[in-house]
């Protein structure tokens, strides 16, 4: 009698066995995400993939050139590193400025709006969120009408009180503060959001507790809210910094980078690069910088800003 | 019932035969052999300003002269794409030609047109011009519209730069206006503006002059040739905006705003849009310094309107410039298309259109025989200034440089930043060293 011979021992640590198996398990699951994996790759991966390409090379209407890392030296040694570097500066100061008033004014209103009722509480959610959802392009335009030196409201105010009008988006010195002022003046309702949560949830034992020690407001305040929102405010630095770097619409709508390039931001710059001067190659290259630098913050602010909380 | 089907059937299988058999029918003539229906070429046109529907001046008459186009050239068909003079505008085209998308003829700017010529995107207009054609157009309309010794663009009209006066605020401060055969001096304009920089008893302020003085769109740029200066010399090969002819005339621009305070707030910054509104609607400027195209706009709402010179400088006589109006054919592989297009080219820079659509004419025309602004009260004075007119030569310096930097490097004068001379010496540095590049 022949015996069947065993079948071989199935390796279930293999590769080919755990791919057989996850595809089994999850093949609905991919067949669900595709179309989503679809856009994303078409819409946002690929450009981005295209726009890494094309920062190597000298783009031209009829095919580019391979350049190598020449867009690179142009931007930082080149004709015109001079502006590339005073963008630099604009969109640093820009981004410390607008994130340091941002967190503060955000983490002061949530702490102004936890005493209230639930329902007091939603309104006022509610009415700071509502900037946030208004066109920038809006809030610019009125701007121009607020800083406009001639009408504007801010010079109508400086008149009542006998003080010469100034000239908010037309002097170099003062545009870009003009410009950081018409941001920070807005307190963002995003912040105010995740703040009165995050305030909500801790625990109501470690106040009484402290106020049984003998704590006063501002000592529970400094030693047991700030604290224990470090995460909530790592996570809102991180998106500020990102948002802040990325500063376009305000800026080119209320100066278009002057006057004499003083507000240009660095995606201001990069627009100017690639729509006005169309050479794409160098405004991708920027965007790769910038990418980098956004990049490196973020890991930085992960490094150091963050913590383990426990209640 | 099977009878009654039996002869339903056989009544009709036989009555045709009964049919055949009638009277032979009259035979109908064979339909003629249809002619082949002559080709249709559809080309596409970029117009800059063109809105679909709208009722402003340049729209009515792009339409218009489409129109008569079409009716005498039934086998052209022309799409109209619209697209605004701002740089939205530009990259708008820009990706239309990226794209080898369809678009056959466009109005291009003498900055823009080295650039596309290099990279092959013009065809080349010679072909197309007859004998007549080339003895009609000035001479200097082909050096604006060539690159390298061959054209590459058909020259419409030349947009010469003047003084737009306010005649009601002129008469409310008693300041006479000057003429063409008798312009201002400096000293004169600058005694003239300040008479026309004060605030009436509303506390409504109104500033003597203004322009747009926005990268892309600097309508003040005459008034830094008045005493002799000019960017680039004649060939186009050197810098000599840092000379100082042209030093001291960007300083008397300058003045206007610093020494003499007869500019509005936004002096040396503002955009087209903005010092087009302080003139028309708000009425708070008495003179703009601007192109032609506004003209037409103001005539049309019956604006207290005068068309003034430049002031003299140390030239001794009036100056202007401007831009060139080109329309340009894309090299495409259909040459039906091409010619079509080269077709449609030199009807809208000919000089028939004008006679044929009022209020086509925006700017003096570069044919001889184009005499549509004769008989027009205002652009006859522009057509004057033409001859006075300083241009320079198109080159291949990046935007960046010849626009961004070289208008901020003014900006920076006009607001007090720099002294003129230090910032014309910064920008020099930059600007030849990329005409070096371009002129190797």
């Amino acid at each position: 009698m022949t015996m069947a011979k065993n079948p071989p021992p199935t390796n279930q640590h293999s590769l080919g066995y755990r791919l057989r198996r996850g595809w089994h398990r999850h093949k609905w699951s991919y067949f669900f995400i595709a179309p989503s994996m679809f856009f994303f790759f078409i819409f946002l991966l690929y450009p981005v993939l295209q726009a890494f390409l094309l920062a190597f090379q000298q783009w031209a209407l009829r095919g580019s050139k391979w350049v190598g890392l020449k867009n690179f030296q142009d931007i930082f040694f080149g004709l015109s590193s001079k502006l590339f570097w005073e963008t630099m500066q604009h969109t640093v100061l820009y981004a410390v400025v607008v994130v340091v008033v941002w967190i503060s004014a955000a983490l002061v209103v949530a702490g102004l709006l936890q005493p209230l009722g639930h329902r007091l509480q939603a309104l006022f959610r509610g009415a700071f969120y509502l900037p946030y959802v208004t066109s920038i392009v809006i809030i610019s335009l009125v701007w121009i009408w607020i800083f406009n030196p001639d009408y504007g409201f801010f010079n109508w105010l400086l008149g009542l009180v006998g003080l010469e009008p100034v000239r908010w988006l037309v002097d170099p010195k003062i545009a870009l503060w003009s410009v950081i002022l018409s941001t920070v003046l807005i307190i963002p309702g995003s912040g105010v959001v995740m703040y009165s949560a995050a305030i909500g949830a801790i625990p109501k034992d470690l106040y009484e507790a402290a106020e049984v020690e003998g704590a006063n407001a501002l000592q529970r305040w400094l030693h047991i809210t700030i604290p224990l929102l470090q995460p909530t405010t790592l996570y809102l630095t991180v998106i500020y910094t990102i948002a802040a770097f990325q500063v376009f619409d305000r800026v080119y709508v209320m100066t278009a980078g002057g006057p004499i390039n003083a507000t240009t931001t660095i995606v201001q710059l990069i627009y100017a690069t690639a729509f006005s001067d169309f050479n794409f190659g160098k405004a991708s290259a920027e965007a790769l910088v910038l990418f980098v630098i956004i990049a490196v913050i973020s890991v930085f602010q992960f490094r150091f800003l963050s913590t383990e909380v426990e209640y | 019932m099977k009878r009654l089907i039996l002869t339903l059937l056989i009544v009709t299988m036989v009555v045709p035969l009964f049919a055949a058999c009638g009277p032979a029918p009259t035979p109908t003539p064979a339909p003629p052999t249809p002619t082949p229906a002559p080709k249709i070429t559809k080309i596409i046109f970029y117009q800059r300003g063109y809105v679909a529907g709208a009722t402003d001046a340049g729209t009515v008459t792009t339409d218009k002269a489409i129109e008569l186009f079409q009716k005498a050239n039934p086998n052209i068909q022309v799409e109209i794409v619209g697209i605004p003079w701002t740089a939205e505008g530009d990259t708008k085209l820009e990706a239309a030609l990226a794209a080898k998308s369809d678009i056959n003829i466009f109005r291009v700017t003498s900055v823009n047109l080295p650039r596309y010529a290099k990279q092959g995107i013009l065809s080349e207009v010679t072909p197309y011009l007859t004998p007549e054609d080339k003895a009609d157009f000035y001479e200097s309309a082909w050096d604006i519209a060539s690159y390298k010794g061959k054209v590459y663009a058909w020259p419409l009209w030349v947009t010469a730069i003047t003084i737009l006066a306010n005649t009601d605020i002129f008469k409310e401060r008693g300041v006479a206006l000057p003429s063409f055969d008798k312009p201002w001096t400096y000293d004169e304009f600058v005694a003239a503006a300040q008479k026309l920089t004060f605030t009436r008893a509303d506390g409504t302020k109104i500033y003597g002059v203004t322009a747009s003085a926005k990268a892309g769109a600097v309508e003040y740029w005459p008034m830094l040739y008045i005493d002799g200066g000019r960017i680039l010399t004649p060939d186009g090969k050197k810098f000599v905006a840092n000379q100082p002819e042209f030093v001291s005339a960007l300083e008397k621009w300058t003045d206007l705003n610093l020494k003499y305070k007869v500019g509005p707030p936004d002096f040396g910054v503002a955009d087209q849009t903005s010092v087009q509104s302080q003139f028309q609607k708000n009425k708070t400027v008495a003179m703009l310094v601007s192109t032609p195209g506004f003209i037409r706009t103001l005539a049309n709402e019956k604006f207290p309107l005068a068309v003034l010179p430049i002031p003299t400088g140390k030239l001794g006589k009036p100056v202007t410039n401007g831009a060139f109006g080109l329309y340009a054919v894309v090299d495409v592989p259909d040459k039906d298309k091409v010619a079509a297009a080269h077709k449609l080219a030199k009807w809208l820079t000919g000089s028939e259109i004008g006679q044929q659509i009022s209020g086509y004419q925006l700017a003096p025309g570069l044919r001889k025989s184009n005499k549509n602004l004769d008989g027009d009260p205002y652009f006859s004075l522009v057509a004057k200034a033409v001859q006075y007119g300083v241009y320079e030569v198109p080159t291949e310096v990046p935007n960046e440089i010849q626009n961004t930097q070289f208008v901020a490097a003014l900006q920076s004068v006009i607001l007090g930043q720099k002294k003129a001379q230090e910032a014309m010496n910064e920008i020099a540095i930059p600007y030849q060293k990329a005409l070096d590049e371009v002129n190797k």
